[in-house]
């Protein structure tokens, strides 16, 4: 599964389909939204996706990940876009592997590309009012 | 040719629409349709070396000629995850 939703992640039922019998190792990353930034008190964010090129973006990186680590077998992405308060999980990707050294590589990966390729942007909302959307590279907030 | 953009994030926020349309006598290629948009929006310059131009919904790579069919968006730093 692999997919962008505005809906809340359905965490149980990820969990529920991560394993796979021939991995010895489930692997886990659920990005949560933060409560600050750069000194700030945050009290929302909102992503903003290019819905059909984020989905077929996921999909590239996943298939990237399985031409470098051959052997990981379920992978599951899930990105929420879409309002959510702190604490909510607005992605959240599960990589079974039969070992855990290249489960691990693998996750990292591909947590790693979707934040460098995938079009998502988030937008925070201060406890002042004020907002500001992310653009990385402009030189604002590296992560 | 008459080419619509794609908008979003900050872009969308400054220009105060999703969608950037831009009218031009000649063909264009990917750079030339970029850099007639971020001259005709100084406020962005920040983002002018960073933002990447998708066409049909992949990044393009060097430098495509642009057609008036293709759907096109321009890409800021994403901020994802």
């Amino acid at each position: 599964m692999i997919e962008i939703t505005r809906d809340p992640i359905d965490i149980p039922a990820l969990e529920a389909a991560s394993s796979h019998p021939a991995c010895g190792a489930v692997l886990t990353f659920s990005g949560t939204v933060r409560n600050h930034h750069m000194g700030r008190q945050v009290v929302k964010l909102a992503y903003e996706a290019y819905e059909g090129m984020a989905q077929s973006e996921m999909v590239k990186v996943v298939e990237e990940a399985r031409q470098q680590w051959p052997d990981i077998r379920t992978v599951q992405v899930v990105h929420r876009f879409g309002e959510m308060a702190v604490g909510a999980s607005s992605i959240y990707i599960t990589v079974a592997s039969p070992h855990r050294v290249e489960g691990f590589a693998a996750l990292r990966f591909i947590i790693d590309r979707i934040k460098q390729d995938v079009p998502i942007w988030k937008k925070e909302f201060y406890e002042d009012g004020q907002t500001d959307w992310l653009h990385p590279e402009e030189g604002c907030c590296h992560h | 040719m008459r080419y619509e953009v794609k908008l979003f994030a900050l872009l969308k926020e400054r220009v105060g629409s999703a969608t950037w349309v831009y009218e031009s006598e000649e063909a264009l290629n990917a750079k030339a349709l970029m850099t007639a948009f971020f001259d005709q929006h100084k406020s962005l310059e920040g983002l002018r070396d960073v933002t990447r131009l998708a066409v049909n919904q992949a990044f393009c790579n060097g430098d495509p000629s642009l057609s008036s069919g293709d759907e096109l968006a321009l890409i800021p730093p994403v901020s994802g995850g």
